[in-house]
């Protein structure tokens, strides 16, 4: 009975990580291949995203902006507190929206999901401007224009 | 026979259920298949539809129409609109743009529209196969696309080119639905499933114990030899007639245990039961009948079953066996069979065997014997259904033999004997020879008895003039139903009685002469004689004539045959039982008289009656009333 019990309880918990987990794997992936390095300081104010990063130990998450190497925009709000920060060379900004990657050109590339399938977007230009090259595997994933 | 009924009805019951859970398994599957067929088919109409209508409302060039012209493209994402019903998740139209990247055009989703142009990737390389070769596709999502089961594109073309795609989403939970819909009947589907898995764990359950039981059951654990359970078996599924047959019964063993020991002798069984199946070879088979009996059986070889016989002898009885440095040699009574090609029954030819090893035992065990039986009949009779039948049918017929006076050759008596008439073939009369022993001492005996009484009753009834004789077995005197039975006819037929002799045979010592004096007092109540059968052999002896109150001698056949060869030594015995017949003042009948030659050696010695084939074989009565 108690086995049981210890299931229920962890079958829900072991799901959640994992969702969180994933979440994170995705994340770094995309992060490390815009920012180049290993372990890679983000600064979100996103919440949840704030909880998915929290536990890893390859996305650091950072108190302010300008200690970052990529910030991750979830909303309008916050991208026009970030507007100054956004002018920096040293601090890439990547979106969780169409919506934001086409409104502010500061934002490099934008991870979203439409019509149920997640998609992923790099604008060339503003790539070539921060100086950052993707990898192969990136390319088909980079437009000239939104 | 109704255990079998049942067995097979649960059989048929479980096959039916499972044949039906399959059935509905496979008919609910193909129905859901249909049913979201149906659906692919109904959104492939709907396709067609809104291409129609926007085809109606756009002239040519559908992107050029759209781009920049926001009342249109309201227009257009209404027609789309109106078709996004719960079944479909998405409704949408993507055009290409110069560096192949899908754009939406028109979106269909009014509480989150897309905006004209932007950027699409559909994950899927079938959108670029529409689009290059203008045929309808359906693509089946999966988990990376979220809540969308099937996608259907529909190229929209323009003078024989592509100029976008309409992506119809059928939602998953809309196939969900189609899956669901058949739920009842998957539930009872998986109810039954359920029930089946468990009567087949049931079932295997059941085999398992079954197995477990019918291997203790087969299998003496003491000699490892089956048992006698395994022979039924056996030839429930195997030809009997394929066969050679042993009975094999290890001689006085019980002096063994008790000069060795119960170890030693379990210990020499089991020595002699691997010999045997050593001996037969690996297709035989040995059986454990009982005690230190046993049965065995192997398939019929090119060696005769005579020497496979000596060749068990020798091996089994004859050669010693070596047990806890002991050597000892087994006296063996075996006697096999060559089993007749039409024979059914096993337990007709143990019956038989056993007869052939009661005569071996009896004279001094220690030897082997074969029966060799060409055809069935002897076996046939020697089946108690068949008699039981015959008796019931009252098949029985009674042909009287003349009893002669030597002299004279005149008839004075007539010899009742019984024969039952064939089954198959009326005018074949079966000797009781063939099927006494069987029924001796059981009811289907007295049975007999009381149609052979009836009809010598009847026949002196209807012959007023006529002596008749029938033969008793001593111990059927002893057997009160039997007693009973003369009894009461010859109180009910005293005028009759004193024309009638019981010819006495017996096969054991009489151990108690009283009561068997009693007895023929009884008998001979009524006026009726009695006669002592084949005198002078076995254990008719000169006792009887001390003891027993009698009237007649029946000479043993033996003695009579033995005069055709001018035996002196039986010429001289015979003679002294007449001499001994007139001193006691008893009736002499030579029996057997079968050619001329005996008849005058019987008329030489001065032997008042006479019978045998030379002067009148058993007939019906009315053949010499004439």
């Amino acid at each position: 009975m108690i086995k049981i019990f210890l299931i229920i309880c962890i079958i829900p918990w072991k799901l959640w990580a994992w969702d969180k987990e994933s979440t994170v794997k995705i994340y770094h992936h995309l992060f490390h291949a815009i920012s180049q390095k290993e372990v890679i300081k983000v600064y979100t104010r996103d919440k949840e995203y704030r909880d998915a990063f929290d536990s890893s130990k390859l996305i650091q998450l950072v108190d302010t902006p300008a200690k970052a190497d990529v910030i991750l925009i979830c909303c309008d709000k916050e991208m026009k507190k970030l507007i100054d920060v956004s002018k920096s060379q040293d601090v890439n900004l990547f979106a969780t929206s169409y919506k934001l990657l086409k409104q502010y050109p500061q934002i490099i590339g934008a991870f979203y999901w439409k019509k149920g399938r997640s998609q992923l977007l790099f604008v060339k230009e503003r790539l070539k401007k921060r100086n950052i090259k993707l990898p192969q595997e990136y390319q088909k994933f980079v437009v000239e224009s939104l | 026979m109704r255990e079998s009924i049942v067995d097979k009805f649960i059989g048929f019951l479980l096959i039916s259920l499972i044949v039906f859970a399959i059935f509905l398994q496979v008919s609910t599957t193909e129905n859901t298949k249909k049913l979201k067929n149906d659906e692919i088919l109904k959104t492939e109409q709907y396709a067609q539809k809104i291409v129609r209508l926007i085809e109606l409302r756009v002239n040519s060039n559908l992107e050029k129409t759209l781009k920049g012209n926001e009342l249109v493209q309201k227009e257009l994402n209404e027609i789309l609109e109106a078709f996004l019903t719960k079944q479909y998740s998405y409704i949408f139209m993507l055009s290409k743009d110069d560096e192949g990247h899908y754009r939406f055009i028109l979106d269909g989703d009014k509480e989150n529209p897309e905006v004209y142009g932007s950027i699409f990737f559909p994950k899927s390389a079938l959108f670029d196969k529409v689009y290059s070769e203008g045929k309808m596709s359906i693509i089946e999502q999966h988990d990376d696309v979220e809540g969308v089961w099937v996608s259907l594109v529909y190229p929209y073309r323009e003078e024989g080119k592509t100029e976008a795609l309409l992506v119809l989403d059928l939602s998953r939970e809309y196939a969900s639905y189609l899956n669901n819909f058949n739920s009842p009947l998957v539930r009872v589907v998986r109810i039954m499933q359920l029930f089946l898995f468990f009567a087949l764990i049931f079932l295997i359950m059941i085999t398992y114990r079954y197995y477990q039981t019918r291997k203790i059951l087969i299998k003496d654990s003491l000699s490892n030899a089956y048992t006698k359970y395994y022979l039924a078996d056996f030839f429930n599924k195997n030809d009997i007639a394929k066969y050679h047959f042993f009975l094999v019964d290890i001689d006085e063993f019980k002096a063994f245990n008790k000069k060795h020991g119960n170890d030693f002798g379990d210990k020499l069984i089991q020595s002699f039961v691997s010999r045997f199946q050593e001996a037969l070879g690996e297709d035989a088979k040995v059986i454990r009948s009982v005690g230190t009996e046993f049965i065995a059986f192997c398939p019929k070889m090119e060696v005769d079953i005579y020497t496979l016989s000596e060749k068990l002898f020798q091996l089994l009885g004859t050669k010693a066996y070596h047990i806890e440095e002991e050597r000892v040699h087994l006296s063996l009574s075996i006697s096999a069979m060559n089993t007749p090609k039409t024979v059914h029954s096993v337990q007709k030819v143990l019956h038989i065997l056993d007869e052939e090893l009661l005569k071996i035992k009896s004279q001094g065990k220690n030897a082997f014997s074969v029966r060799c039986i060409d055809n069935d009949e002897r076996m046939t009779y020697n089946d108690i259904d068949y008699v039981k039948l015959a008796l019931e049918e009252e098949r029985l017929l009674c042909l009287y033999q003349p009893i002669y006076e030597t002299d004279s050759k005149q008839i004075v008596k007539y010899e009742a004997l019984a024969r039952l008439i064939d089954k198959e073939e009326p005018s074949k009369l079966i000797s009781p020879f063939e099927f006494m022993q069987l029924i001796k001492g059981t009811s289907q005996y007295i049975k007999m008895s009381k149609l052979v009484l009836s009809d010598v009753f009847y026949t002196l009834s209807k012959y007023p003039k006529i002596e008749i004789s029938m033969n008793l077995d001593l111990d059927d005197l002893f057997n009160k139903d039997m007693m009973k039975l003369i009894n009461d006819y010859l109180v009910d037929n005293k005028e009759n009685a004193a024309r009638l002799t019981f010819e006495i045979i017996e096969e054991n010592e009489i151990s108690d002469y009283e009561r068997v004096s009693d007895i023929f007092n009884a008998l001979k109540k009524y006026g009726s004689k009695i006669a002592i059968d084949d005198f002078g052999s076995g254990y008719a002896n000169y006792q009887y004539l001390i003891s027993l109150d009698i009237d007649i001698l029946k000479i043993d056949g033996s003695l009579i045959r033995k005069l055709k060869n001018d035996d002196k030594r039986a010429y001289i015995v015979v003679e002294s039982i007449k001499n001994l017949a007139e001193i006691f003042d008893y009736e002499l009948v030579a029996e057997f008289v079968s050619d001329e030659f005996i008849y005058s050696k019987v008329k030489d010695l001065g032997i008042r009656y006479s019978q045998g084939y030379y002067l009148g074989e058993p007939r019906l009565i009315n053949e010499y009333l004439r």
